[in-house]
């Protein structure tokens, strides 16, 4: 009875922290200059990451949880429910889950489990929860969070894509998903409302594309353009496109250019209210207008164009576009991935690079040493800033990352 | 924009290559397509019956010398000319009997069936097949011509052809479809015409540009591609590998989506509909050139805002 009572004071606490941690990030970033009132739609529903029970609310959908960025949206709207990118970005939660984890846990898995362990009713919001099999934490979490397994659905990523076993391996990995959401809802895909929603997903692609070409004409700061990107897996597709066109439309008119030296980031993803190595990078004289972040610009790394309306062609259409398109580090050959990050430097002029870690995110280590030999051959500048959500190491990072402003 | 402007130019050929003729219009026996000679007023032949027949290799050997072998060399020089001005675009463009293909494709697509998938082992096993059907359309008729084959042999190809039997019907000829009782051969010849037929109805219905995969036409384009003006390349260092030009691949080439080192992606198969360039994400990986002049290129613009349009339809 004690141990409970202790539970429940400790879970309030950390939730009041959790949650003043992110609203005090969103009055930050209402308060910039450069912010503008078309972007609140965002803000309201990066609320919502901190918050399950009222994204479900808001929507009137099933939740269903969801980890990495493999299993397509597409596939979840055509079935009605909402998807809830559980990728956590809050420091305050960690406090809810270190006791749990090894001491060099991912902060993403950290923080994820904190957010579900604030409120014991966040279990049960979840109608189901997809892993894709990208990392070691994310395959082990289940046993860590103590969740029962038939509450979750895995999808095993083939780790290598460029051969014929791996694309049927993903193919059937999504028809299964697609089976298994049939099943939990109770009904059957229409061909009809999977092509819908795959229009629709093609449609917000060509305004994200919009909205990446400001970004590259530094029109849009690397702060407010992360917050459209990271509210994008709480929001209802059709709603996060229509307030995506506001906000191109007013920065297209905004003439103010931002006056920071470009740069490419790169490695791990950024999650709200997580917004560190943004502050510093912009506090260091930088603007990030390119980079190849799962949590940003890679969220879409292209349309997944059909030409074979049949469910079948859509489902394939998806699994390429999940599958091979995506250039995570969790996949054996990424010899493409250094290509991206070439082509957009040559493209737009920039000539440094920051290469972020999470310490405990492995994938994102591991291939660091290749991409930063790759591009220092290649004569480029390369920063490798190594760090978690804590806030104690603030200051050395802008130390280095003003000399390597220095350096371009 | 590209995808509705061939299917423009492909319903005008197909239009102006089997009634033409009507208007008196004739383009000679040379052209690198399927225009089919059995179509009563066609605009122009497919250089494959003159390949096979007495502008071909039916010529015997005494005669290489003769007017037959002169007029053979020039319909041979003016298929190289055409094929080198257009390169595979006569496939993807032009030609009457992919357009047919393409309608059936359409009709497959509207009704929401799924196309047939070969393995990637079916794939490159189908490949030998179209180099057979060439290698026997120069043979047999060198045999008629010098070793005394029965004559009923004659035009091999356009004997089982599948274009022979269907193309006709849009000019309302039906006689093609019939077996030929005259003898053995003839009769052998038109049930295997009609066997590959009713095939290539239910192929064509299942998979994109199913006969395409087979024509010698596209074996014989191969043995010259590397001289004509038309060239396919691909910057293989800024591809990022996302499989939509495989996925949109009428025929599933994919060296394309494998290729990283050869810049020149034009393959065997490839009938450059372009659709592996404009379904690609990447700005300039995937362009079309004539000698150096840019046609087309791929553009992550033009791809957003063709995936753009599609919402709502």
């Amino acid at each position: 009875m004690e141990n409970n009572i202790r539970h429940y004071k400790i879970q309030n606490r950390v939730r009041k922290q959790i949650e003043k941690e992110c609203m005090d990030k969103i009055e930050s970033l209402k308060s910039r200059g450069d912010y503008i009132d078309e972007l609140d739609p965002f803000l309201n529903a990066l609320f919502f990451s901190i918050h399950p029970d009222k994204l479900q609310e808001k929507t009137s959908r099933p939740v269903v949880g969801l980890f990495c960025i493999q299993a397509p949206f597409e596939l979840f709207d055509a079935f009605k429910l909402q998807p809830f990118k559980l990728c956590g970005g809050s420091y305050e939660a960690q406090h809810l889950s270190t006791s749990k984890l090894p001491a060099l846990a991912c902060p993403i898995i950290k923080s994820t489990m904190g957010i579900l362990n604030s409120d014991d009713h966040y279990r049960n919001v979840f109608k189901t929860i997809i892993i894709p099999t990208t990392c070691d934490w994310v395959v082990k979490f289940a046993e860590l969070a103590e969740y029962n397994i038939p509450e979750l659905h895995f999808m095993e990523l083939p780790h290598i894509k460029e051969n014929e076993k791996g694309e049927q391996r993903w193919l059937l990995e999504l028809l299964e998903l697609k089976r298994f959401l049939g099943k939990i809802m109770g009904i059957r895909l229409k061909r009809k409302d999977l092509l819908n929603s795959v229009n629709r997903y093609l449609a917000a692609w060509k305004y994200f594309n919009k909205l990446i070409e400001l970004r590259r004409d530094n029109n849009i700061s690397a702060l407010l353009f992360t917050i459209i990107v990271n509210a994008f897996p709480f929001m209802e597709i059709e709603n996060w496109t229509d307030t995506l066109k506001a906000v191109i439309k007013k920065y297209e008119m905004y003439k103010e250019k931002i006056k920071h030296r470009a740069i490419f980031l790169a490695g791990a993803p950024i999650v709200f209210p997580n917004l560190k190595m943004l502050d510093l990078i912009e506090e260091a004289g930088m603007n990030v207008t390119a980079d190849d972040i799962c949590s940003s610009e890679r969220i879409f790394p292209g349309g997944a164009c059909y030409d074979d309306t049949s469910e079948h062609g859509l489902m394939k259409a998806l699994s390429d576009r999940y599958h091979k398109a995506c250039i995570c580090p969790t996949y054996a050959d990424n010899t493409r991935r250094v290509n991206g990050i070439f082509n957009t430097l040559e493209e737009n002029g920039i000539n440094g690079v920051v290469y972020h870690v999470l310490k405990g995110c492995h994938p994102y280590d591991i291939e660091s040493i290749s991409v930063e030999k790759k591009i220092k051959d290649r004569g480029y500048r390369f920063i490798k800033i190594e760090t978690d959500y804590v806030d104690e190491d603030r200051q050395n990072i802008l130390t280095r990352l003003e000399a390597f402003n220095n350096t371009l | 924009m590209i995808s509705k402007i061939r299917l423009i130019i492909q319903n005008i050929s197909f239009i102006f290559l089997t009634y033409g003729g009507k208007l008196g219009i004739h383009l000679g026996y040379s052209l690198p397509c399927f225009s089919c000679p059995y179509v009563g007023g066609c605009a122009g032949n497919c250089y494959l019956m003159a390949l096979q027949g007495n502008y071909g290799f039916e010529i015997a050997a005494a005669d290489v010398f003769s007017t037959w072998g002169e007029r053979a060399l020039l319909i041979f020089i003016l298929f190289l000319v055409l094929f080198m001005l257009l390169s595979k675009l006569w496939c993807g463009w032009i030609c009457p009997f992919g357009t047919l293909q393409d309608w059936f494709t359409s009709l497959r697509r509207k009704l929401g069936i799924a196309e047939t998938e070969f393995s990637w082992k079916t794939r490159d096993r189908q490949k030998i097949i179209k180099y057979i059907l060439l290698a026997a359309l120069i043979i047999i008729p060198l045999c008629i011509a010098n070793f005394g084959l029965h004559s009923d042999f004659k035009m091999p190809f356009c004997q089982i052809c599948p274009a022979k039997p269907i193309m006709p019907l849009f000019c309302g000829e039906t006689r093609h479809l019939s077996l030929d009782f005259t003898n053995s051969i003839t009769l052998s010849f038109t049930i295997l015409s009609m066997v590959i037929t009713g095939g290539l109805f239910v192929g064509i219905f299942f998979k994109d540009r199913f006969f395409c995969m087979f024509c010698p036409m596209l074996a014989l384009m191969h043995i010259f591609s590397k001289i004509g003006f038309i060239h396919f390349k691909k910057s293989v260092n800024t591809c990022q590998g996302c499989g939509n030009c495989k996925r949109m691949c009428p025929v599933d080439i994919r060296d394309v989506y494998l290729e990283k080192e050869n810049k020149d992606v034009l393959t065997e198969d490839c009938m450059l509909c372009l659709k592996c360039i404009e379904s690609c994400p990447g700005d300039s990986v995937l362009s079309v050139k004539f000698f150096n002049l840019n046609i087309f290129s791929s553009s992550r613009k033009y791809l957003a805002d063709k995936c753009g349009r599609l919402h709502g339809k």
